[in-house]
């Protein structure tokens, strides 16, 4: 190794004392046998200052193995046996693009080097085993940037594919949060107003009491029991005059309904999540859609009307919080291609005889034309204006359904809506080598 | 005018209305309405002294309903009362709605009944000052402070309205010491300055000084921010950067009539009266400084 890097054609160049045309064969077989040209496969013919040719080792032995070759072609001179086409390049040339060039046109095995030019003028000579080499480590420069453009690359699409999540799952929880706060709303006036009414009611409560008290004292006065009587009915009036004892079944009708509300939104996070349980279980899709149609309800219930028509389902074998996450991003995808108010029909069926299920969500929203639909599944590929989508969504979404082994497929009508059709096998068959859904699991679960 | 005062709700969930007005049916009348149609209609029916509206409902949204309200019943004071805090609703809320009051969910019955309490002193305040003589208009042309770092913003005002004495001022402190020479009928500033941000600077103010309109320009994006703008410092338009010229130019337009209108009855400066705000010793040298113009202010002469 030099120490010094060489990089360019000028750090290649041999200063080769050139011969001139007229010097004698023999002559110059002389000086390859000098100690000074003893590395050197060729030397260069050269005139005034230009290139002629070039004379190979090889073609001198080539004459002198001739039966008196030494004898008949000695005294000539050399240009009538020259190369008068040798390989040139110009001290400025780009190390890969003379490379290439010479790769392209030397012929094997390598009998000759290349001359180095500077605007048509002899500068020296280059051996071609020094430029592939320099090639060789060109490249393997740009191997050791490629491999780490790559790794930061893949970094950067874990990175992407990181904050597409965050950036869902803070979508979902602002809509779950949006969803709970609507009967935490009500809950908590009504037990306000229950606080309310208790503390109206017992001091009715407390007057009627009183008013007992004196009537069943023998030593009460006239003016004692009319003074009690008159604030126990004052009270009581009050009391009834506020509806309290009309409203207040209602009102804790409508507390325990919220707290149901709440409850279930809790217990369908938790399921769509489903950080309690195995990463790959046995689900019933059924199941896992109810679960992305509350988590994401907050984003769907305004637009569209959904109409579930579920078939009786086997078990899938899946990871079943990506198989959630899949459900609920094609679900408010649906949502959001709806202007107004409209529909989104969710139907499930087992497909005969294939231990197949599958899921079709379509929705009655704009529908996109062919070129946008071919590419809905390439990453980064988003509709929406910057900002609001990364692109990602969909793309991971085929992901995860690839990985299950299954597919998903998209029929789209502009004007008319979109269809997305998902089928996933009952069982994942292959080993976890093989699999990366059980891989994972496997992993992450060790 | 005995008669109690009414409220309308507007809720798409019913067991909201059903709290509200088992909450408030003593003291008021209380009206509900669970779409926004429906409470347009109500409106036009009977005389309602405020309006609270949930924002997010199907077919219309609360800023659509407050809007229409500001139309049907301008006397009415307007209550957002949401869970769903979406900065172009609450843009939209201050800008079209103009409304009172962003209340959040889950709201406290206390506090809410005071901020209701609040609105309908005023919107009977004020119906007591229509029929009081309206206050000669003294015709000295409303002045307009631009406080913004780039001269753009001035420029234009300068240009649209050469009859208003139009003054610019690139720090906090600078613009105190015109407004104490000058006051202005209209402040546009941005949020953010060299001394940071102002926000307190202008609650203080217009706790002060009602009279003021003030238009926020700002490239500032904070849902909670805009919502304490509201209800502390009662800001009449929110402009988002980079503004749109006509939009500027109309919001101030606007803005200098609301001035005229705010002088002419006094009683309705207390449609902007402001939320109390808890004093903030971190921002105390702000105060100071608010306090320094307005010690000024009232040391002038008051005009005769």
């Amino acid at each position: 190794m030099a120490a010094v890097r060489k990089t360019r054609i000028s750090d290649l160049t041999m200063r080769v004392h050139p011969i001139p045309p007229g010097m004698r064969v023999a002559d110059v077989a002389d000086l390859f046998l000098a100690d000074a040209c003893r590395d050197l496969l060729c030397l260069p013919v050269v005139q005034d200052g230009q290139p002629l040719g070039v004379i190979s080792r090889y073609a001198i032995m080539r004459i002198f193995l001739r039966q008196y070759g030494r004898e008949i072609f000695g005294q000539r001179p050399i240009e009538r046996f020259m190369n008068t086409a040798p390989l040139m390049v110009d001290i400025d040339a780009d190390v890969e693009a003379a490379s290439a060039w010479v790769r392209q046109h030397m012929v094997l095995p390598v009998t000759e080097d290349f001359i180095i030019v500077e605007q048509g003028h002899y500068r020296g000579m280059g051996m071609v085993t020094s430029l592939l080499e320099l090639m060789e480590h060109h490249v393997a420069l740009r191997g050791r940037a490629l491999a780490r453009a790559n790794a930061s690359l893949k970094a950067s699409q874990a990175h992407l594919v990181q904050s597409e999540k965050m950036a869902s799952l803070g979508q979902m929880v602002a809509g779950v949060a949006h969803e709970i706060n609507t009967p935490l709303g009500y809950v908590r006036s009504n037990v306000e107003l229950a606080r309310d009414f208790v503390s109206q009611t017992s001091s009715a409560l407390v007057a009627s009491r009183n008013l007992i008290h004196c009537l069943l004292d023998e030593r009460a006065s006239d003016e004692e029991i009319s003074g009690h009587l008159m604030t126990a009915a004052e009270e009581t009036e009050a009391v009834s005059q506020s509806g309290i004892l009309e409203e207040v079944s209602p009102l804790f009708d409508d507390t325990l309904h919220g707290l149901e509300q709440i409850s279930e939104l809790v217990v369908n996070l938790r399921n769509f999540s489903r950080l309690d349980r195995a990463r790959v279980d046995h689900v019933n899709l059924n199941e896992s859609l109810d679960s992305a149609l509350t988590i994401g309800r907050n984003l769907i219930k305004h637009k569209a009307e959904v109409i579930c028509d579920y078939g009786d389902l086997p078990s899938v074998e899946c990871a079943a919080s990506q198989i959630n996450q899949v459900f609920l991003n094609i679900l408010t995808n649906a949502a959001q291609a709806i202007a107004d108010y409209g529909r989104i029909t969710v139907r499930t069926r087992t497909l005969a005889d294939t231990d197949q299920v599958e899921v079709r969500i379509r929705d009655n929203g704009c529908g996109m034309p062919e070129e946008v639909r071919a590419r809905i599944f390439d990453p980064f590929f988003t509709t929406k204006p910057v900002g609001q989508g990364t692109g990602l969504g969909l793309s991971i979404s085929y992901q995860i359904i690839e990985q299950h082994r299954g597919s998903i497929d998209v029929v789209s009508t502009p004007g008319e809506g979109t269809e997305f059709v998902l089928c996933l096998p009952c069982r994942q068959t292959a080993s976890a080598a093989q699999n990366p859904v059980l891989a994972e699991a496997a992993g992450s679960e060790a | 005018m005995n008669a109690k005062p009414t409220l309308l709700f507007v809720d798409d969930e019913e067991r909201i209305l059903r709290t509200l007005v088992l909450a408030f049916r003593v003291r008021y009348r209380v009206l509900s309405a669970t779409s926004g149609e429906e409470a347009i209609a109500l409106l036009r029916e009977h005389p309602v002294d405020v309006v609270i509206s949930d924002q997010r409902m199907p077919q219309m949204t609360g800023v659509e309903v407050l809007r229409a309200a500001r139309e049907i019943a301008p006397h009415a004071m307007r209550i957002l009362l949401t869970g769903y805090a979406e900065l172009a609703s609450i843009v939209g809320s201050i800008n079209e709605g103009e409304i009172f009051r962003y209340v959040q969910k889950p709201w406290r019955l206390e506090e809410l009944r005071d901020t209701i309490a609040e609105a309908v002193d005023i919107v009977h305040a004020a119906r007591d000052a229509q029929t009081t003589p309206v206050v000669a208009n003294q015709a000295r042309a409303a002045g307009i402070m631009v406080l913004d770092r780039t001269p753009a913003l001035f420029d234009l005002i300068r240009q649209a309205h050469p009859e208003h004495h139009v003054d610019t001022a690139d720090t906090l402190d600078e613009a105190l010491e015109r407004m104490a020479r000058h006051p202005p009928a209209v402040l546009v500033t941005d949020l953010q300055l060299p001394e940071g941000d102002i926000s307190d600077a202008l609650r203080l103010l217009k706790a002060q000084q009602p009279e003021l309109v003030v238009v926020v320009v700002t490239a500032f994006r904070d849902t909670g921010h805009l919502i304490r703008l509201i209800n502390q410092a009662q800001v009449y338009r929110v402009l988002p950067r980079p503004v749109s010229q006509n939009m500027l130019l109309r919001s101030l337009e606007s803005a200098l009539k609301h001035h005229d209108l705010l002088r002419e009855r006094p009683a309705l400066l207390r449609r902007h009266s402001v939320e109390a705000v808890p004093e903030a010793p971190q921002h105390s040298d702000i105060q100071q400084r608010v306090r320094g113009y307005l010690d000024r202010l009232r040391g002038r002469t008051s005009p005769a």
